[in-house]
């Protein structure tokens, strides 16, 4: 089982658990399949992010850092590091704005403006 | 200023200041209309339209993507109608003191990076608060504006102490809230907390804005504080504005286990407050 971000989402991922909107209400169940129209239908019920079966991820949708250029990606990671100096770089918030800090770096890099990676 | 800082308290600081000592005409005025139980929608507006600039400017929020309504806004008593009274209240003395606060010599701080990093607090806030189902999200907007107007203070009426903290802070490693601390006895927070006070707005304000960034200090509305705190982490994350220190204060861990909010909602978060935010200071900001 593995947690997955609603972008990283796609057809045929299989849920690992059942997807409840804020009151409660079932909106798949798990073992389904997803299908274009669950994501969007997760996307308008603002789901951030569901439990799919680790078997059914393929390797396509692992964190895809490697086609990034990893000088780049090293220069970004540098640029922000000075900006984090006063926290707790180990606390999954610290680590998830580090995360979207280094990727909104990344973007204003010459060539990197439509980089998507979540 | 005659008394030496080390016996100044946070309180003597907005008496001795014509800018502070007393809120803004129009917003006495509001106030008045809108906490008499007689005023109509229309009452209201008559009000707010008195302040021409400031009818106009919340007019174009109404219509940002702030709200995205399907159909365009174009009076102040629909607007009212359809954000609610206490909603425009809010965004109506925001609006205020951004104007009120014009005119501070901008030598130690960039006042326009300092209110874009107010702004950019006060819509995470408001994004965080609506993540969180909190009722009145404006009010999120209103303490995200205020949350740092005690550093404008303090560089406003001890312009020679404001300069040494600056100094101190480019010479140590450490937050700026704690210099300000160490050379005045109190902090940013405090002084805008008893601003908070002496312009008798609600006691939740006084309590976010003087604990934002202990936010387990807050007995009575510690999810409001951490909501704040954690507002301002994330806009020096996104590095919107500044406030005179670019450094993301550290996080207090506890209070955040209390919002309950998983991780995951940050990158929702970050994508809305970047199009709310270029829009926003657009238009509060040009003058």
């Amino acid at each position: 089982m593995r947690k997955v971000r609603i972008e990283q989402l796609t057809s045929g991922m299989r849920l690992a658990q059942d997807v409840i909107n804020f009151s409660g209400q079932v909106l798949l169940y798990k073992g389904n399949p997803l299908q274009p129209k669950d994501i969007k239908n997760f996307k308008a019920w603002g789901i951030i992010e569901v439990v799919v079966e680790t078997s059914s991820l393929n390797s396509s949708n692992s964190l895809d850092s490697n086609r990034i250029d990893a000088k780049l990606l090293a220069e970004a990671q540098n640029e922000i590091s000075s900006l984090f100096q006063y926290s707790n770089i180990s606390h999954p918030v610290i680590s998830e704005l580090m995360r979207l800090s280094t990727l909104n770096k990344l973007k204003q890099k010459p060539g990197m403006e439509n980089v998507n990676v979540y | 200023m005659s008394t030496s800082p080390k016996t100044l308290r946070p309180k003597d600081l907005i008496t001795g200041s014509t800018r502070t000592s007393s809120l803004p005409e129009i917003f006495v005025m509001i106030n008045e209309v809108v906490n008499d139980p007689t005023s109509s929608f229309s009452d209201i507006a008559q009000v707010v339209n008195l302040d021409t600039a400031l009818s106009a400017r919340l007019l174009k929020i109404v219509n940002s993507s702030f709200y995205s309504f399907p159909s365009n806004i174009e009076t102040v008593t629909h607007a009212i109608a359809v954000i609610g009274t206490e909603q425009l209240h809010n965004l109506a003395l925001a609006t205020t003191i951004i104007a009120n606060f014009k005119g501070i010599p901008d030598k130690t701080l960039n006042m326009n990076l300092f209110w874009r990093h107010s702004m950019g607090v006060a819509i995470i806030a408001r994004n965080l608060a609506i993540h969180c189902r909190e009722s009145n999200p404006e009010r999120f907007y209103l303490a995200g504006i205020l949350h740092d107007i005690g550093r404008l203070i303090i560089l406003e009426n001890l312009p020679d102490e404001a300069a040494e903290i600056m100094a101190r802070k480019n010479e140590a490693s450490q937050v700026l809230w704690k210099i300000e601390r160490e050379v005045l006895g109190f902090d940013h927070g405090e002084v805008g907390a008893a601003l908070s006070r002496s312009w008798n707005l609600p006691l939740s304000l006084e309590e976010i804005i003087g604990n934002h960034h202990n936010p387990s200090l807050s007995k009575r509305y510690p999810l409001e504080t951490t909501i704040i705190h954690l507002a301002d982490i994330i806009a020096k994350a996104m590095g919107l504005g500044s406030s005179g220190d670019i450094h993301v204060p550290p996080l207090d861990e506890t209070s955040w286990e209390q919002l309950k909010l998983p991780t995951g909602v940050f990158s929702a978060i970050w994508n809305q407050t970047e199009t709310q935010f270029n829009e926003t200071v657009n238009i509060i900001l040009s003058s």
